[in-house]
């Protein structure tokens, strides 16, 4: 059942969506990790010029799908659309949740309506390290 | 721990770094065929810790379908079949138009779309379709990779350890 309907007012909080990331979820060129990347190697992050190795960025957009969907179910699924920039690395192990506010509705067709959300992801330092907007479906009766 | 490098890398173990200067805007980026697997489905629900039972079983669309953010990888799958750049991702853009079914085949295709210098680094963007069989677009993303970490007027001349072309998987 999603949350967010027509009636869902400007200002509305998406609810948070956390996860802990680690470095085995890192391994994105071989399962046993013996590819050296820069998401878990710290020499080959140092070549790239990092000081350490750096989260896998879909790894840290994955909270952001994860509430968008509890927010719209089929209306995400299907008519989800999004932008979203990253604005700085996330460490391997981080803490990430993903939060938003619902900033506007327009109708979509006879039927829908398009709730825009103003998105982004925080780790537990504080640091957002990625933001955007996303928006989904919601059914239109009025 | 090794000190971050003053120099961009000119190669890797994928072969020589793309540079700025060979990124052709409105090159086609030509096309390949992707099956959507269960075990696909399976992995980038376990990859996100996102589970839902229309993942699994059936859905409004009729059977198992995928999260839609498994539509993240395959742009990077079509990008490194042609340019070997590393960086980091900077910017996404999507639309989901249609449920990614488990078993379907998905044509994809792109092409460059982009490139621009920002605060001292180079910038290149690729858009990427995704056509069921009938033909009918199912997702669309144009994303921005920033090239290089270090800035452009570094020296080129070091040789890195991670390439740009990915593992055609989840």
């Amino acid at each position: 059942m999603a949350i967010i309907t027509e009636n869902t007012p400007i200002g509305y909080a998406l609810p948070p969506v956390a996860r802990k990331l680690d470095v085995g979820l890192n391994q994105v060129k071989t399962d046993d990790g013996k590819i050296d990347t820069i998401h878990t190697d710290p020499d080959a992050a140092a070549r790239e010029g990092l000081n350490k190795p750096i989260a896998v960025g879909s790894r840290i957009f994955g909270v952001i799908p994860r509430m968008m969907m509890l927010c719209f179910d089929d209306g995400w699924v299907v008519g989800g659309k999004g932008s979203v920039v990253t604005r700085r690395s996330a460490g391997v192990d981080d803490l990430v949740t993903a939060k938003g506010i619902v900033t506007s509705k327009m109708p979509e067709g006879d039927e829908k309506l398009r709730v825009e959300c103003e998105v982004w992801v925080e780790t537990d330092k504080g640091e957002k390290v990625m933001v955007g907007q996303c928006s989904g479906l919601v059914a239109r009766t009025k | 721990m090794a000190k971050p490098s003053k120099v961009r890398m000119a190669e890797d173990a994928t072969g020589k770094r793309t540079t700025y200067e060979e990124i052709e805007v409105g090159k086609d980026l030509g096309s390949f065929e992707w099956t959507v697997t269960e075990a696909d489905i399976e992995r980038q629900c376990l990859l996100d810790e996102h589970w839902h039972e229309w993942f699994v079983s059936d859905s409004p669309w009729g059977g198992a379908v995928a999260p839609p953010q498994i539509q993240s990888r395959p742009p990077r799958w079509l990008l490194g079949r042609t340019y070997n750049i590393r960086g980091v991702s900077y910017k996404h853009d999507f639309e989901y138009l249609k449920a990614i079914k488990a078993g379907q085949t998905l044509t994809i295709s792109g092409k460059i779309s982009d490139k621009y210098v920002k605060r001292n680094r180079e910038f290149m963007r690729w858009d990427t379709f995704a056509h069921d069989e009938d033909g009918e677009l199912v997702f669309y993303a144009s994303r921005v990779q920033c090239m290089d970490i270090i800035e452009r007027d570094a020296p080129r001349e070091g040789v890195g350890v991670d390439g740009g072309p990915k593992p055609e998987r989840i």
